[in-house]
């Protein structure tokens, strides 16, 4: 820093404390608790997320946008893949699903508009368009839960749908 | 340029190196370029080549050795660990549409699955491979059969026709590893 002022270096130092929170890191050691709710993501979401979007060809890589850990793809460092998901995956998977679109409003957030139809107002999904309307199960399931009041029933409805093999 | 963006701008950039990981489209670029540097070395010319590789690396919508273009393919081994994959495992798929269809691996355990348009049914050509007349729907559900075992993949195949893209070895936090059908040497 030769030549730099302290003035300068704090300049530098402010910036580069606000890029880094863009970064959600690898492991969920790496990431700060998120304020989104856990406990229901859990219980509502997460079966549903599995089932269909956290494949290792899709958001079960550490390469894409909403990295999501799950028992059947992409695992925290250092756990077994036949454990069960850990609490730090689960908050490492709020963490991630609210960085898609930190602030947005619940019905304009990306994660609820990529699976989304276009002519529903979707946006751009290299993946499928998992819901053709706003009153598809999948759809009320996560805005539920983006709007902090979670709709068990939908979800337990748009996972019947998509349910896995059993172990 | 002043002294205090001499500064600033190599904090930034280090800041967000972090932020930049490889993406699966350029790890996948990345592989194609080192297993295909030329069209020679990628033409190894019978279904049994390149056992366990990314089939779809030279056989994919990106570039097509020979003209050859799989849709889906993979190599599946009977044990957990086994070096050599197994013949004559039955793959089955479901694609989203209800359709179904199922290819035997050949002596590599190498099977691949081409769209052939004017086709009216799936057609095998023998040594693993199936010629389909539909593009599969995603997402597929698969099953593998071999030794009297019948094995279901828990997980749903969403947009990956390479199955060993995702079945890398070694069992890792990111890969469940080779397909195999029975656990135990």
């Amino acid at each position: 820093m030769i030549g730099a002022r302290p003035r300068t270096l704090a300049l530098a130092l402010v910036l580069a404390t606000l890029a880094l929170p863009g970064c959600t890191g690898d492991e969920p050691g790496e990431v700060l608790a998120p304020a989104g709710d856990v406990a229901s993501y859990a219980r509502d979401l997460h079966p549903l997320l599995e089932a269909s979007c956290a494949t290792l060809d899709c958001h079960g890589d550490r390469g894409r946008a909403l990295r999501l850990y799950s028992e059947i793809g992409l695992r925290a460092e250092g756990l077994s893949r036949d454990a069960g998901l850990s609490d730090p995956e689960l908050a490492a998977n709020v963490a991630s699903l609210l960085a898609v679109d930190p602030g947005a409003a619940p019905a304009r957030h990306l994660a609820l508009l990529k699976p989304l139809s276009k002519a529903e107002g979707g946006v751009a999904h290299v993946g499928p368009k998992l819901w053709l309307n706003r009153d598809d199960p999948g759809y009320l399931c996560l805005l539920g839960w983006l709007s902090g009041t979670p709709a068990p029933s939908a979800c337990a409805q748009a996972l019947a749908r998509v349910a896995l093999p059993p172990k | 340029m002043s002294a205090r963006w001499l500064v600033i701008l190599p904090v930034l950039a280090l800041a967000l190196t972090g932020c930049l990981g490889e993406s699966p489209e350029e790890r996948a670029r990345r592989e194609q370029d080192r297993l295909c540097a030329s069209e020679r070395e990628c033409d190894d010319g019978d279904p049994e080549h390149r056992p366990g590789q990314f089939c779809l690396l030279c056989h994919g919508p990106d570039y097509a050795a020979e003209g050859v273009r799989f849709a889906l393919a993979g190599t599946v081994y009977l044990r957990k660990g086994d070096l050599a994959g197994v013949e004559a495992a039955r793959v089955a798929l479901r694609d989203a549409a209800g359709r179904e269809f199922d290819v035997l691996t050949n002596r590599t355990g190498n099977f691949m699955i081409s769209v052939a348009p004017g086709l009216d049914q799936p057609r095998d050509r023998g040594r693993g491979q199936l010629d389909i007349p539909f593009t599969p729907s995603y997402p597929l559900e698969v099953s593998v059969t071999a030794s009297s075992r019948k094995v279901e993949m828990r997980s749903r195949i969403q947009r990956e026709g390479s199955c060993n893209a995702c079945h890398a070895p070694p069992e890792s936090p990111s890969s469940p590893g080779r397909i195999y059908v029975l656990e135990t040497p």
